[in-house]
């Protein structure tokens, strides 16, 4: 109940982070994509569910205010999330490359599928310029991002982790 | 191991299923057969007041750092805007006295569609998509200031976008930067209509594209480009830009450029929404 919490919680702040990050970062820079980091960074630390429902509810929320299509961002996101969460079995937390990796690769294919439904919707075909015009810029900021607020979501998990494991054990036992 | 195989077998369910909701989602909405506005209300209603607080927070923190500047810089800086201030007030007496003049020969002709007329409510920019650009944005006043959905929305140099959705004190606006967004438009100078919109591949550049111009007008770089009589939409006579490339397109038959946009994308704090939809006279 508390760990649902706490995630609806980050959730929530890193979508308000995101919308309001304007105001920080000078306008000729690039805005990361702090969502798609969170997504990433859960479905590494805590396995496909969590990654899924993260990506689900955190794309939910920017479509309800920003998304060209309601439904189409949680939909990129729920499987950015199960795909992440397939290393979660071999992936230590401890290595800061791997999610830099992964949430750079990930940027790239949802910027592809957004250019696609562009495509559909709009018709636009010139690709290369959308590809060193927005593609390029925002995985170099994510990936960049990824460095500090990874670092932010596992402290946080380590939080949750620390609860869980609590709960589960018997007093005697505990460390 | 079974549990191994058990949570395995789960998520692959759980996948399934939220596929299915996000595809029903989409289809839903593409056939506007669910309506999201009152979920989107209630978000909203929480979290606007939130992303105000924290924009303000980031502005007074970047806000701090500007002022940071040397003695130096401030001295020069204060003497450029001195001479800025003597020229403009013998710009504002002669502007005055032209103001009066025009007044009363507007009355003499009872002209009034002057876009200063309109009744305007001026907006912080409070939250904004994800972009380099600002596609999309949330505004701090809403349906309690008189904001409704298709008001047009300006900033210091022109025409910035349209009021697409509104909370009781919030207003989502589409600026006219946005992939897919076109305004019907003249260039002012010949009143010939054209079309201007968003193009994906611009937006970097801040650029919008111009199309549907005929071939025989003639048109010089850096005219004015403002919104047409018969948009639907947008009022008349809204600055939208300047031309910034033009030039026959392939057929023959149109021409096609690049507009500038008079109002500055990358730095948009402060909006002003006209509080007046344009009347089309016949359905919406």
């Amino acid at each position: 109940m508390r760990k649902n919490l706490i995630m609806a919680l980050l959730i929530i702040g890193t979508f308000l982070i995101q919308s309001t990050l304007r105001a920080v970062i000078p306008a000729q820079y690039t805005i990361p994509d702090l969502m798609l980091i969170l997504t990433c960074s859960m479905g590494l630390m805590r396995g496909k569910k969590s990654g899924m429902l993260t990506g689900f509810f955190g794309g939910l929320l920017y479509d309800l205010f920003y998304g060209p299509l309601f439904g189409f961002t949680a939909l990129c996101y729920l499987y950015i999330g199960y795909a992440n969460g397939h290393l979660y079995k071999v992936f230590f937390d401890e290595d800061i490359r791997v999610p830099m990796a992964t949430v750079g690769l990930s940027e790239f294919v949802y910027k592809l599928a957004v250019f696609i439904v562009e495509f559909v919707l709009n018709s636009r075909y010139r690709f290369g310029a959308y590809l060193s015009g927005t593609i390029l810029p925002s995985v170099i900021a994510s990936i960049l991002f990824t460095i500090l607020m990874y670092t932010v979501y596992r402290l946080i998990n380590k939080k949750i982790a620390a609860y869980e494991a609590e709960a589960r054990q018997s007093p005697w036992l505990r460390r | 191991m079974r549990k191994k195989r058990g949570s395995f077998l789960k998520s692959k369910y759980m996948l399934f299923i939220l596929t299915a909701i996000c595809i029903a989602l989409i289809g839903l909405t593409l056939t506007s057969a669910l309506p999201i506005d009152p979920v989107r209300n209630t978000v909203g209603t929480l979290i606007i007041p939130l992303q105000n607080g924290l924009n303000r927070a980031g502005s007074w923190m970047t806000g701090r750092r500007s002022t940071q500047k040397t003695a130096d810089e401030l001295q020069l800086e204060n003497d450029e805007l001195r001479e800025k201030v003597a020229n403009l007030q013998e710009q504002n007496t002669i502007l005055t006295e032209n103001t009066i003049e025009l007044e009363e020969l507007r009355e003499l002709y009872n002209v009034d569609r002057e876009y200063a007329y309109y009744d305007k409510v001026a907006a912080d920019v409070i939250a904004n998509d994800t972009g380099n650009w600002y596609n999309r944005f949330t505004i701090n006043k809403g349906e309690n200031d008189g904001i409704h959905t298709d008001m047009n929305v300006l900033s210091s140099g022109g025409l910035v976008g349209i009021v697409t959705e509104t909370g009781p004190n919030w207003a989502t606006v589409r600026s006219v930067i946005d992939d897919g967004c076109s305004v019907s438009s003249m260039i002012l100078v010949t009143s010939d209509n054209c079309i201007v919109s968003g193009d994906m591949s611009l937006m970097e550049q801040g650029k919008l594209v111009l199309t549907d111009l005929s071939v025989d007008v003639s048109v010089s770089v850096g005219e004015k480009v403002v919104t047409s009589n018969i948009s639907d939409k947008y009022l008349p006579g809204i600055l939208i830009g300047y031309v910034d490339e033009i030039g026959e397109d392939q057929n023959h038959l149109m021409q096609t450029g690049t507009v500038l946009p008079a109002a500055d994308f990358s730095h948009l704090d402060h909006v002003l929404v006209i509080l007046e939809t344009k009347n089309t006279g016949g359905t919406p």
